[in-house]
């Protein structure tokens, strides 16, 4: 069963459309992950997911029911981007709070210890970014929540909060939980995520599991000689374009598979240069910068 | 490392906890915010303890200053403070995460009002034991009692939905600067500063919400009047608050 179904959604904001006829499926205990650019409609798809604007078309189901029904109050998490919690109180009362507003939350101190959160005694206003993104993770998770909607919760926060944060939505994943969110952080996701859409004008463009996705990406190599890639060409054969890019980064564009990367590898020692001088990389970074035109984050 | 257990979901609260344990937090916020208290506690209680020692603002017996500082003790807690507090809530996104929450936008206002309601109680407890304290005058008519009561009921309803028709359709600072321009409006328009006999619109302080309140809570017999002027405030209040409020800034 879906958590999460979206079909032909449509949203406008006067006469600029936010969001395009975007369709979206996410089923329940995955963690599906939003890519996309800046103002290409993420933000949006999830106020209407949380019920927090109607869309001007299109059907939207969360965990099977409209999503301003009350019920869904309990059963969905929420990290919003821009602030949320209230500003004067220390993380600890924001945690017990909300937690109160529950027949069995989780027991609050657990959710404070997991999140690091023990020692902050300042007021919310007070906290850095990343600090202030744990506490809103907190309070998503102190109901026990079966859907988590987040958007950008990661962001401000050091590697290894992200760690302790990805560590925790695996968890969850295991437990049943769905997740739902966005991020401007591709490669960190890439191991993470079951799914990724990537969103551009108000409409998904690619959806599908990260290695997919990252298949789909042009390879770079860099290497710290200059090389004339004629002979390259003629190894790569057919339906692949070459090109050094900058000086010593190499672009290979075309269906690379694991044979391509190899034959890379081997023209490059063929050629009197140490496999050491190489480095071929291939990401979900560079698949979405392919896919969105470049388009910044 | 301590494991969370989501495998299994958590009902919400009953309706009436939630609204109480919102109401409690948001009471210790503004207990624990000190321009709050100086606008809801302190200046209510100089306001009562100059007037009965020192006579300033004009003549007054002691049920009339204790009016007069009840009545601002509910101005500045039922609609400076609350469109303050609810101005910057909903700009800073408190407003749209708790109506996410099992507590959901009603019980939120629910929260808000009774919040208002608390702290009135207190206030007005502390300004009847401090008027008796340094007067020797203490209320005792029942009927009276009531009808101060249902005039401060309907001042916090009018006010209350003033006080989020402007939070809720204006910016923060706007509402900061509005809240506290009205405040004093109606502080010396509605006679709780200077007695309304002797201001040179004293045939319109009672139209004013505070001079309603001032009115009902003084008069001795049923004062229909300034308890209908009250309703058509909370009504209209109501109405415009209920068409234009804005959760999100």
């Amino acid at each position: 069963m879906s958590a999460i179904d979206v079909r032909s959604l449509v949203v406008s904001y006067g006469p600029r459309t936010a969001v395009d006829g975007l369709d979206l499926r996410v089923e329940e205990g995955s963690t599906c992950v939003l890519l996309g650019p800046n103002g290409a409609g993420k933000t949006t798809t999830l106020s209407v997911v949380l019920g927090l604007r109607t869309p001007d078309a299109g059907t939207v189901r969360v965990l099977g029911l409209p999503p301003t029904d009350v019920g869904l109050r309990s059963q969905v998490g929420v990290v919003l981007q821009d602030g949320g919690l209230p500003v004067a109180a220390t993380p600890r009362a924001i945690v017990r709070h909300f937690a109160s507003l529950y027949a069995d939350p989780l027991p609050t101190e657990d959710v404070i210890e997991r999140l690091g959160l023990e020692h902050l005694d300042r007021p919310y206003r007070r906290l850095s970014g990343g600090e202030q993104q744990r506490v809103k993770i907190a309070v998503s998770l102190v109901g026990r929540p079966r859907l988590l909607v987040l958007d950008e919760p990661t962001t401000g926060m050091d590697p290894a909060a992200r760690r302790v944060f990805w560590t925790l939505l695996d968890e969850l994943g295991q437990q049943g939980v769905t997740t739902l969110m966005t991020t401007h952080q591709p490669d960190e996701v890439s191991t993470r995520a079951d799914q990724i859409a990537v969103i551009n004008h108000g409409t998904v463009i690619a959806d599908a599991p990260p290695q997919e996705l990252i298949d789909t990406a042009p390879v770079w190599f860099t290497c710290a000689r200059h090389l004339d890639l004629t002979s390259l060409r003629q190894v790569l054969g057919e339906g692949f374009e070459v090109a050094e890019v900058e000086p010593g980064r190499y672009r290979v564009h075309g269906e690379v598979g694991v044979a391509e990367v190899s034959a890379i590898n081997s023209w490059v020692t063929s050629h009197g240069h140490s496999s050491q001088d190489v480095t071929v990389v291939r990401s979900l970074e560079e698949a979405y910068l392919e896919m969105t035109g470049g388009a910044a984050w | 490392m301590v494991t969370l257990d989501l495998s299994q979901g958590s009902a919400p609260a009953t309706p009436g906890q939630r609204v109480w344990r919102q109401a409690r937090f948001d009471a210790g916020n503004a207990l624990r915010n000190g321009e709050n208290l100086l606008l809801t506690l302190v200046i209510p209680i100089g306001v009562l303890v100059l007037v009965l020692k020192t006579g300033l603002g004009g003549e007054r017996t002691a049920p009339q200053a204790l009016v007069a500082a009840v009545s601002l003790a509910v101005l500045a807690t039922a609609f400076t403070s609350q469109a303050i507090s609810t101005g910057f809530d909903r700009r800073y996104g408190v407003l749209r995460m708790l109506g996410l929450t099992p507590l959901g936008a009603r019980g939120l206002l629910a929260a808000r009002v009774l919040v208002s309601m608390m702290i009135i109680a207190v206030q007005t407890a502390i300004l009847v034991v401090l008027t008796g304290v340094l007067s020797g005058w203490w209320p005792g008519d029942p009927a009276q009692i009531a009808q101060a009561g249902a005039g401060i009921l309907l001042a916090v309803w009018a006010l209350t939905a003033w006080a989020l028709l402007i939070a809720g359709t204006l910016r923060a600072e706007a509402t900061l600067a509005l809240a506290n321009a009205v405040f004093l409006v109606l502080m010396f328009g509605g006679g709780l500063a200077i007695p309304a006999d002797s201001l040179p619109w004293s045939s319109m302080a009672g139209l004013l919400p505070t001079g309603a309140l001032v009115a009902a809570m003084s008069d001795p017999v049923l004062a229909w009047m300034p308890l209908g002027v009250l309703v058509v405030w909370a009504v209209v209040g109501s109405v415009l608050a209920g068409r234009f409020f804005r959760w999100e800034g």
